[in-house]
């Protein structure tokens, strides 16, 4: 009787440090568990972050598109097609104007675009060169006159009065320039 | 007696056990059936390094843009030859936009013609640093002048 109350307490004791041993392995998991969800939570949120970012920056570039596409087509325009265009405001206004020269005085990398300077000439009267002054500021291009000199030329005789304009025309293209 | 202790013992460590695991029960259960990672949300069919890459080339060509929004230079030439004389006669006009540097060169009859177009400009808050050589206010330059000045913003 008193062999098997010692083995009964001795099972006893084993089982209950079983369980207790069955308590520890159930507490790692829970918490092995936990942790996991944590971190899966914690990456999930990062991600949605990001996708929200880049659905937000698509919607930008969705809804932007027809103006950015205006934006580009504005820079688009060739040399020849900058040299007609001022050429033909010279003659517009009534002057002579030629193109002196053309050179390229800044580029951006990021924008793909190069900004030229042309130096033109016209000759006419006063209002004519006025007229033609007026009309190289409003360009249909992305222009800048940087330098405008007005200057009356010598005149002999009964010559009438005649003016020199020359301007110093920037515009900003995104055509290819070969230096 | 020791080992009825000893039994005694081991079932309240085993009631502890028991109790210890019935509370961590609903724990583990909750996370055997909800613990498979959140699915993500679809992917959209988005290419982001293209779209980084639009709004970076725009906001660069925007940037190249700016200084091309200038005002018209010709208003600011317009209000200095409003201030001429009838003494005067202007052949030379020359304006630089970066610096706003306006010059006038021309003849007048006396040198107060030149003076009064100094003074005419000098008023005008448009302009600023206007400069006659002294010179020319003596007339000793044959009537000949250069007035240069800024154009304030």
């Amino acid at each position: 009787m008193r062999h098997s109350l010692t083995f009964l307490s001795l099972l006893a004791f084993v089982l209950a440090l079983a369980a207790w041993v069955l308590v520890w392995f159930l507490y790692t998991d829970v918490s092995n568990r936990l942790s996991d969800r944590t971190n899966a939570l914690s990456s999930l949120s990062l991600q949605s972050a990001q996708q929200e970012n880049a659905i937000g920056q698509h919607a930008l570039v969705s809804d932007t598109a027809a103006q950015r596409s205006q934006l580009d087509a504005a820079v688009a325009t060739d040399v020849v097609g900058i040299a007609g265009a001022i050429t033909a405001a010279g003659n517009a206004a009534g002057t002579q104007t030629t193109i002196g020269s053309a050179s390229v005085v800044a580029s951006s990398e990021a924008a793909s675009v190069n900004e030229l300077e042309f130096v033109v000439q016209s000759t006419g009267s006063f209002q004519q060169i006025w007229r033609a002054a007026e009309l190289f500021q409003s360009l249909p291009l992305p222009s800048t006159v940087s330098e405008i000199d007005l200057e009356q030329l010598p005149t002999s005789g009964k010559q009438t009065s005649q003016w020199q304009l020359t301007a110093h025309i920037d515009v900003l293209t995104s055509a290819q320039i070969s230096s | 007696m020791r080992a009825r202790f000893l039994l005694a013992f081991s079932l309240v460590v085993f009631c502890g056990a028991a109790l210890c695991a019935l509370a961590l029960t609903p724990a583990e259960v909750s996370l055997l059936f909800y613990s498979s990672p959140p699915t993500q949300a679809a992917q959209q069919n988005i290419n982001v390094p293209a779209d980084t890459a639009a709004v970076a080339h725009t906001k660069a060509l925007l940037v190249a843009m700016q200084p091309f929004a200038t005002s018209s230079s010709l208003s600011d030439i317009s209000e200095a030859l409003s201030k001429l004389g009838t003494g005067v006669t202007v052949n030379d006009i020359s304006y630089t936009a970066p610096n706003h540097s306006l010059s006038l060169g021309g003849e007048a009859q006396t040198p107060d013609d030149v003076n009064a177009l100094r003074q005419a400009l000098q008023a005008d808050p448009t302009f600023s640093n206007v400069s006659v050589p002294v010179s020319a206010l003596l007339g000793s330059q044959g009537g000949g002048f250069t007035i240069t000045m800024n154009v304030t913003q």
